[in-house]
């Protein structure tokens, strides 16, 4: 039908989508008849890994993924160059008609190639641009005033307390 | 025959795309409709006979930049009654009255001025020069990737070492502008 070979080969791939699609519509799908439609407060609330959703869901993310992601993409696209050049590497074919050289000639290419990233990837990590934001912890203004040294006296008051032997029942009844 | 048909009824699918993506009032149904329109371009490139672009567009633009958008749509925290048209009509409606008719007489005329170039772009490029076009049932047979990569190593090998330092020169400079440090702090002397 197809004289395309390409088009025939990614039929395969265009296969796998359809299949995927189907079989999660298929399941919901059948699965819409007979299971019991009883929703109530507590099933409908947005889901949050066992906690009690708090706020809006549109809760503002983290900066910091930002250039995460940034850094991501550069390496996406370093990776995307690098297939073709795997694909010729260490081809017998090529390698026949080179005697051997192609390949530490790929190799060395392949590795120049990386290395120029690499010193991206180190200037980010050296300026500290790949550091997660901790929250800084606010020292509390309040000053008590009871001095620090009763604070100590009572802590080893309450540290010479030992541990006694746990009373028998009958004297806790009386 | 049924190649051409395909490829319209794909060039169908995508102006609806592009239709939800430019009508919606929703930030994120737009980043969605993006989403669908790469897709499609992605499925185009295969039928083209450009199995490695087509991988690239899945693997950069929808796995990369469109989560990059994405991000940046989360990044900005505003309440869930908010929406595009809201806030264009608050803008236009605190500036002049006739801002937004100017904004889209110039968006128009940029749109046009682009179009004109890519249709004079497609009209004057001599595609019988190009080999990979010629060659076109050998690469069809084993895809195209090999012959890039052939091309990459031997006739382009400087272009893909340039490649490289671009990268780079993007890298540094993106986290130093999206360090907000560098931006908002002034710089100690």
């Amino acid at each position: 039908m197809l004289s395309n070979p390409q088009v025939s080969a990614f039929g395969f791939v265009l296969l796998f989508i359809i299949g995927a699609v189907a079989f999660a519509l298929i399941g919901l799908w059948v699965a819409s008849f007979i299971r019991p439609a009883r929703p109530n407060p507590e099933k409908l609330a947005r889901y949050e890994c066992g906690e009690e959703p708090l706020g809006s869901t549109w809760g503002q993310f983290n900066i910091r993924f930002y250039v995460i992601a940034l850094i991501f993409i550069l390496f996406e696209v370093e990776l995307v160059l690098l297939f073709p050049w795997a694909v010729v590497y260490a081809d017998p074919q090529l390698m026949a008609l080179s005697g051997g050289v192609w390949m530490r000639f790929a190799l060395i290419e392949g590795f120049v190639f990386v290395a120029i990233l690499a010193i991206g990837l180190a200037y980010a990590w050296r300026n500290g641009y790949l550091d997660w934001v901790k929250p800084a912890p606010q020292p509390s203004d309040f000053s008590s005033p009871v001095p620090t040294h009763l604070y100590e006296a009572f802590n080893q008051h309450q540290s010479e307390y030992t541990v006694v032997k746990e009373a028998p029942p009958s004297t806790l009844v009386s | 025959m049924i190649n051409l048909l395909m490829i319209y009824t794909l060039m169908g699918f995508m102006v609806l795309a592009l239709w939800l993506m430019l009508t919606t009032k929703k930030l994120l149904h737009a980043a969605f409709g993006l989403m669908g329109v790469f897709l499609l371009q992605a499925a185009l490139y295969v039928l083209l006979g450009a199995d490695f672009v087509a991988i690239a567009q899945i693997v950069v633009y929808v796995g990369g930049i469109l989560i990059l958008m994405i991000f940046g749509i989360m990044f900005t925290a505003r309440p869930q009654t908010w929406s595009l048209q809201k806030a264009h009509t608050e803008k236009t409606e605190s500036n002049q009255p006739s801002s937004k008719s100017h904004q889209n007489l110039g968006g128009a005329i940029l749109g046009i001025l682009i179009l004109s170039m890519l249709i004079r772009l497609v009209l004057t490029t001599p595609l019988s020069r190009y080999k990979v076009i010629e060659s076109a049932e050998n690469t069809l047979q084993n895809g195209t990737t090999y012959d890039i990569g052939l091309a990459l190593m031997t006739e382009y090998l400087l272009p893909f070492e340039v490649i490289a330092l671009v990268l780079l020169v993007v890298l540094v400079g993106a986290t130093w502008v999206a360090n907000s440090k560098n931006i908002f702090e002034k710089p100690k002397s």
